[in-house]
């Protein structure tokens, strides 16, 4: 009963995305068999396909974010922004646990990149970054140099999500890590104190507050995920299942 | 014999009661999981706005710093905030979404001709970040919206249309586009 249901209103989601899709944007294409790499505008050399098809497979076999790239010549009218986030939740990419899909968009006719961000990860990827990592690429994609500009994003986006740097000149961020380092020492120094007061006796009473555990530093902002189709058309089996996409990355022109 | 069709009768008028009751419970918790739905898709939108709002002192700071006696537009972007916080409705979040858009683009155009604004990584950062806001509450927007357009097919159509009126389901109001915020049509369904 349960499975009939699930089944049809994916169908009906199937069928709504479909008619949405003919009727007020373009066709969105499907992925190719490599899934991380789609190169349609045909403008990457063959090494940076590799390069990034190789780096998607072995973040997909741990588990990881899903990084994938796109490329067209041109999107038949419809919004760069549209396209991208339609594109990102239609493909499925990334975990729908976790929602920590990326797709970098390089639209060749009306000279436009964009990095759109699951939401699970738009902690870490803030649009600043993104903005940034753009404006670094933007010389190199102005120059005709796909393959590097291209590259050069990917690195970014990759390198960031490894090892996540602090927001260059808006500190927010580091703020927020000092209030929490700070209160968590706060927390450490009460519950020292309880302990000693505790003393012989109480060891159990220490225990106990030890046990309700920390909450650890809470998680990053951002907004819901939305349930994305859960489907893909090819793709060569790599999709992450649908995690969700809000809307979060950033754009830009070259 | 009699006994027996006044059975089958009896046992025929329950079946179709069943059913029918089966068919209006599982009508009235669909409406139900749909309302609910439109009301966490605008609270998403919601937070998109407030996300918005977050980021407003932050550039209006960076911008006074270049350009402090551009007080017309500081003044345009803090009322519209203002009101967009004291809205309850949809209609008047709408529009009020829809100021202070407009009042945001005149703020960011004022950089154009501050070339030192301009190259601002800290501005450049907050542009970024707003313009994102901006295509997330696009996106919370039409994710709304589509939720209360299947949610008004369904009070509007057979067999729920029979009871959701009775049942107090309301049509809901599309949160209208930004763009056209000045000249959209005045929503009333009374």
């Amino acid at each position: 009963m349960k499975n009939i249901k699930l089944k049809c209103s994916a169908l009906i989601t199937v069928i709504l995305i479909v008619v949405l899709n003919i009727s007020a944007y373009a066709v969105i294409p499907n992925p190719t068999n490599q899934f991380f790499v789609n190169d349609y505008a045909n403008v990457l050399d063959s090494n940076t396909e590799t390069y990034i098809y190789e780096k998607g497979k072995e973040y997909n076999a741990n588990g990881g974010p899903q990084v994938v790239v796109l490329t067209m010549d041109s999107l038949d009218g419809a919004t760069l922004e549209e396209f991208s986030i339609e594109t990102a939740r239609k493909w499925g990419i990334g975990s729908k646990d976790s929602d920590n899909g990326v797709l970098i968009l390089l639209v060749m006719d009306s000279r436009d990149i964009r990095i759109e961000v699951g939401t699970g990860l738009e902690g870490v990827l803030n649009d600043g970054k993104c903005g940034r990592f753009i404006r670094k690429a933007a010389p190199m994609l102005s120059d005709g140099d796909y393959s590097g500009g291209i590259k050069s994003i990917y690195d970014s986006v990759i390198g960031e999500l490894e090892e996540p740097t602090p927001d260059e000149e808006e500190d927010d961020g580091f703020d927020e890590a000092m209030a929490e380092i700070i209160i968590f020492m706060i927390i450490i120094i009460i519950l020292a104190i309880i302990r000693m007061r505790g003393g012989g006796g109480g060891n159990y009473r220490g225990r106990r507050f030890y046990g309700g555990g920390f909450g650890g530093p809470g998680g990053f902002g951002g907004s819901g995920g939305f349930g994305g189709g859960g489907f893909s058309g090819g793709g060569g089996g790599f999709s992450g299942g649908g995690g969700g996409f809000s809307g979060g990355g950033a754009s830009g022109k070259f | 014999m009699k006994k027996k069709g006044c059975l089958i009768g009896i046992v025929a008028v329950v079946a179709v009661i069943i059913i029918i009751v089966a068919t209006l419970a599982g009508g009235y918790n669909n409406l139900v999981k749909l309302e609910e739905s439109t009301n966490t898709a605008f609270a998403d939108i919601q937070v998109q706005l407030q996300r918005r709002s977050d980021l407003i002192p932050n550039l209006v700071n960076t911008v006074q710093g270049y350009a402090s006696h551009e007080t017309e537009v500081f003044t345009a972007v803090s009322d519209a905030r203002a009101k967009l916080a004291g809205a309850t409705t949809v209609e008047e979040t709408s529009e009020a979404d829809g100021e202070l858009s407009s009042a945001l683009g005149r703020l960011l155009a004022i950089s154009e001709s501050y070339p030192e604004l301009k190259a601002n990584e800290n501005f450049l950062s907050l542009q970024d970040e707003l313009a994102g806001t901006e295509n997330r509450i696009g996106v919370a927007r039409k994710d709304y919206n589509e939720k209360v357009q299947e949610y008004n097919v369904k009070i509007r159509t057979f067999p729920t249309a029979i009871f959701a009126g009775m049942l107090g389901f309301e049509k809901k109001a599309l949160f209208e586009a930004a763009a056209g915020a000045e000249n959209a049509p005045i929503v009333n369904f009374n």
